[in-house]
């Protein structure tokens, strides 16, 4: 009981109804994962504390309770996001990613390598993680050169931009997300945000990079 | 850990924990009659009120294995108000039962009692009759129960001669 306490008039309301707004999310996080690469708008009506991601936060307040526990970025772990979390939800904040059910990234730069997170077993592959990174934005496809998603879900193709990404980053994400489609049945499920949408990346998608001429 | 900031109290015989306790146990009627006109038409909630269940654990003869008696349903929330300071305040509330009106009122009086400016004032027109009312309930529970007591005198008398 050594952790810090926290003066409970710092902290923001939850959902306004708690019910409702839970259940549209989880409704928007399901069809994210189904239609991979797809952009979903997501408002909801909570107040997360201030310089946090409202759809990152959001996802974490209606999925999180009493039994699964959160592991957070470095960037994350200073702020309110633990105590506003713990407050709402009951869940547990680890240090461990090993043992983490979700984890909140805030800058690509602090995301470890996708096999450091819980990928669940050959029995048990839903025991795995969802990770959600935060990204500067989403688009469905610039001139820089996108994303190539095939995979369930989707007809043909579906291309995603994360315009903030550099050249490097897009690639080391390539590497990240082929290891952890090489576990499959196991491995992590990956969520997107720009604070404006959500986008799934279940671990069926295949991803490729598509270079563009300017 | 959460904590709620505390005040110093000024009669340290009614800290937060203790006037928390006595109006968790009001009656409605006594929390609404104390409050009148404190009562905001739309409150700002940091947690609305819900119901659910809590665990209640017991020791036989008070020093057994604990063991879980049964679960009891609870109603809790929390509110934030601004004092007469303009500082933020949150008042919380667990009360039995499943009155979203009876916790309301009590977590608004556990907020309302953090002004130190006001907190005299409150003690003396919240706390104290709430005190009273339920001491004499008790007393009177007590005086009944004492009234059907039987002495077993013949049994004594018996075994020891």
């Amino acid at each position: 009981m050594n952790e810090p306490i926290t003066d409970l008039a710092t902290l923001s309301p939850g959902f306004g109804d708690e019910t409702h707004s839970s259940q549209f999310i989880f409704r928007t996080v399901l069809n994210a994962l189904s239609y991979p690469g797809r952009l979903n708008t997501l408002h909801h009506d909570a107040r997360p504390p201030l310089g946090l991601n409202p759809v990152a936060s959001g996802v974490l307040l209606a999925l999180l309770d009493s039994e699964t526990s959160l592991w957070l970025s470095d960037s994350l772990r200073n702020t309110l996001a633990s105590t506003w979390l713990q407050f709402h939800t009951d869940c547990t904040i680890t240090d461990d990613i090993k043992t983490a059910d979700f984890v909140w990234i805030k800058r690509f730069a602090e995301c470890p390598a996708l096999d450091q997170l819980q990928t669940g077993s050959d029995a048990y592959p839903d025991r795995s993680a969802i990770c959600i990174i935060e990204v500067e934005s989403l688009t469905k496809k610039s001139d820089q050169g996108s994303f190539v998603l095939q995979g369930p879900g989707i007809k043909e193709t579906q291309e995603l931009d994360i315009s903030a990404w550099s050249r490097e980053e897009c690639k080391m994400w390539l590497e990240f997300w082929n290891s952890n489609r090489a576990l499959f049945p196991c491995g992590v499920d990956v969520f997107f945000s720009d604070g404006e949408a959500l986008v799934g990346l279940p671990r069926t998608s295949l991803l490729s990079f598509l270079p563009r001429e300017v | 850990m959460l904590r709620n900031s505390d005040t110093d109290p000024i009669d340290p015989s009614k800290s937060r924990a203790d006037w928390m306790k006595w109006l968790s146990r009001a009656p409605t009627s006594m929390l609404l009659e104390a409050l009148k006109g404190h009562v905001p038409e739309e409150p700002s909630w940091l947690r609305q009120p819900e119901t659910g269940l809590m665990m209640v654990k017991g020791r036989i003869g008070g020093n057994g294995e604990p063991f879980n008696l049964g679960e009891m349903t609870v109603t809790r929330c929390a509110i934030k108000i601004k004092d007469s300071q303009q500082q933020e305040r949150v008042g919380v509330a667990y009360v039995l039962g499943r009155s979203k009106r009876r916790a309301f009122l009590a977590s608004l009086g556990d907020a309302l009692l953090q002004d130190t400016t006001h907190q005299r004032y409150w003690l003396e027109k919240l706390i104290d009759p709430i005190q009273q009312h339920l001491s004499t309930l008790s007393d009177q529970k007590n005086k009944k129960a004492q009234e059907t007591k039987v002495d077993f005198f013949t049994v004594a008398r018996e075994a020891g001669g």
